[in-house]
């Protein structure tokens, strides 16, 4: 089990960030209104955004640290990101998209990058996708590729910004099907950014809630939904978990 | 749309065809007026004038080395320029557009006080006894010089234009930057990099007071095709004109070529 931390500061412009996350092997879903900041937190944790004070740890690694002058760069610290779109390069087909992280390793020939490539393919059963041009994909498929890329990463922790928002109702059933899954197997943490509870039940996550720049609530699931009822329960939240059992 | 419509719109399309026909006209009339005023022996006569070969081949070395230099440290600056937000980047920035706004005549006075024997840099160069007025070198100065802006414009634009995302995509996929600069950026803004080379190529092809006035005239050293012609019209205007149409032609071939390979195939077109 890997237990991670995250405690920073972070300003700008009018946004302005106090949050301290902690999480383990159960995917941490990150909730709040629109503009609150919850991609700047992703960016912060995959070392986009450089927080002006504050930590975070992941297991034993250290990756920021304002106090000992850390900064681990995003191209090291294996945090694998998929964001809203996929992030699926439009010059690459499939297969050289998947194969573009493992690219990044010296070590890796052609061949083995193509192999390996193939291998995360298959397993998210797309493998006759691999020629296509990403834009020829359906959304569903866009996101499975985008996941095969993280895959092959080998990641230890993944990131999601709102992984199924542009989905259909089907599709985004069988991405949650296979978030889960993959998430179930890989025993690593994930945090994602969401605005459906359908994703927080699916993936069996904690709920963080990002207001006013400060993580104003966090706990599992059950726990949360169990204060539906409650008069004092946020009014976001209670928007949130509206008539879900 | 009902035939009453159609006849609206066709009406409108006519309107605006009318009014821009005066701007076409003297956009397209130069070149009509060289290809009817140039006949075969005339072109033939200015291909076989021993000027045209030396500055035939001078033109395309130093307008290819020039692109080559634009290209090389253009993109740098052009990602440094989409990517900052620093007020020294944006005052930069507005100051490489300078020699587009400047009369040539100007950039080529402006070399020779940075670059001439008593120039500020000049005096540097004197030092190691490499004088670079009047020679190969100020004809490529001069290139880079007028060219330049035209190429770094468009790709600042190309780069700004793309998804962030994606850059942050390659970032946590364990890329360096220079990574993502040969493999992400430069691909991806490749339609508007070949557009502000093919634009910056016609620039430095076509260059003609800058290198007048700080490299000088001299065939076989530093006479480019625009300045040969300069130098035809005073002993044989046909010669001249057929020259100007061979410019013409070279130009219209290489554009050509540069966007039949090197611009990708829209994407849209590809689904």
């Amino acid at each position: 089990m890997t237990n991670w931390s995250a405690q920073f500061e972070f300003s700008r412009g009018d946004l302005e960030l106090k949050v301290d996350l902690q999480g383990a092997d159960r995917p941490l879903a990150l909730i709040g209104a629109n503009g609150a900041g919850k991609t700047t937190v992703l960016k912060i944790l995959l070392g986009i955004e450089t927080p002006s004070s504050g930590h975070f740890r992941c297991g034993e690694a250290l990756l920021y640290s304002s106090e000992k002058s850390i900064c681990v760069g995003p191209e090291n610290r294996r945090r694998a990101y998929l964001p809203q779109g996929c992030g699926l390069f439009p010059h690459l087909d499939v297969l050289e998209n998947v194969g573009f992280g493992l690219r990044a390793q010296k070590s890796l020939s052609v061949s083995e990058v193509n192999k390996l490539s193939l291998q995360a393919l298959e397993e998210l059963d797309v493998s006759h996708l691999k020629t296509r041009n990403p834009i020829q994909l359906s959304a569903g498929e866009r996101q499975k590729v985008a996941l095969a890329r993280v895959l092959t990463m080998r990641p230890e922790m993944i990131l999601l910004d709102e992984p199924v928002s542009a989905l259909d109702i089907m599709a985004r059933r069988e991405v949650r099907e296979i978030l889960s899954e993959q998430l179930h197997e890989l025993k690593i943490p994930a945090v994602l950014v969401t605005h459906d509870v359908r994703d927080v039940r699916e993936l069996s996550a904690d709920v963080a809630l990002l207001d006013k720049g400060k993580i104003s609530l966090q706990g599992c699931y059950q726990e949360i939904s169990e204060r539906r009822g409650d008069e004092k329960i946020h009014p976001f939240l209670k928007e949130f978990l509206g008539d879900f059992n | 749309m009902n035939s009453r419509t159609h006849r609206y719109t066709d009406s409108r399309k006519r309107i605006w065809i009318l009014v821009a026909l005066p701007l076409l006209l003297i956009l397209v009339l130069p070149g009509i007026a060289l290809l009817l005023s140039a006949g075969l022996p005339a072109v033939w006569t200015a291909v076989s004038d021993p000027i045209f070969k030396g500055a035939l081949l001078l033109s395309l070395k130093t307008s290819i080395l020039s692109l080559g230099l634009i290209f090389f440290f253009g993109i740098p600056m052009a990602w440094w320029f989409a990517q900052s937000d620093s007020r020294v980047a944006r005052i930069l920035e507005a100051l490489v557009d300078l020699p587009v706004i400047v009369p040539p005549a100007v950039i080529g006075i402006g070399l020779s006080q940075a670059f001439g024997r008593n120039g500020i840099f000049g005096k540097v160069f004197e030092h190691w006894d490499w004088g670079i007025p009047f020679t190969f070198w100020a004809v490529i100065l001069a290139q880079v010089v007028i060219a330049a802006p035209f190429f770094i414009r468009s790709a600042v634009v190309a780069f700004r234009e793309l998804d962030q995302e994606l850059i942050v995509v390659a970032r946590t996929l364990g890329h360096s930057p220079l990574q993502i600069l040969t493999r992400v950026v430069i691909p991806m803004a490749r339609t508007g990099l070949v557009g502000g080379l093919t634009l910056a190529w016609a620039r430095a092809l076509g260059e003609f007071g800058a290198t007048l006035l700080f490299a000088g005239n001299m065939p076989g050293v530093t006479q480019t095709v625009p300045l040969a012609i300069y130098s035809a019209l005073e002993r044989d205007v046909h010669v001249a004109v057929a020259l100007s149409l061979l410019l013409c032609a070279l130009a219209l071939v290489l554009l050509f070529l540069l966007r039949k390979f090197f611009v990708p195939v829209s994407l849209k077109e590809r689904s």
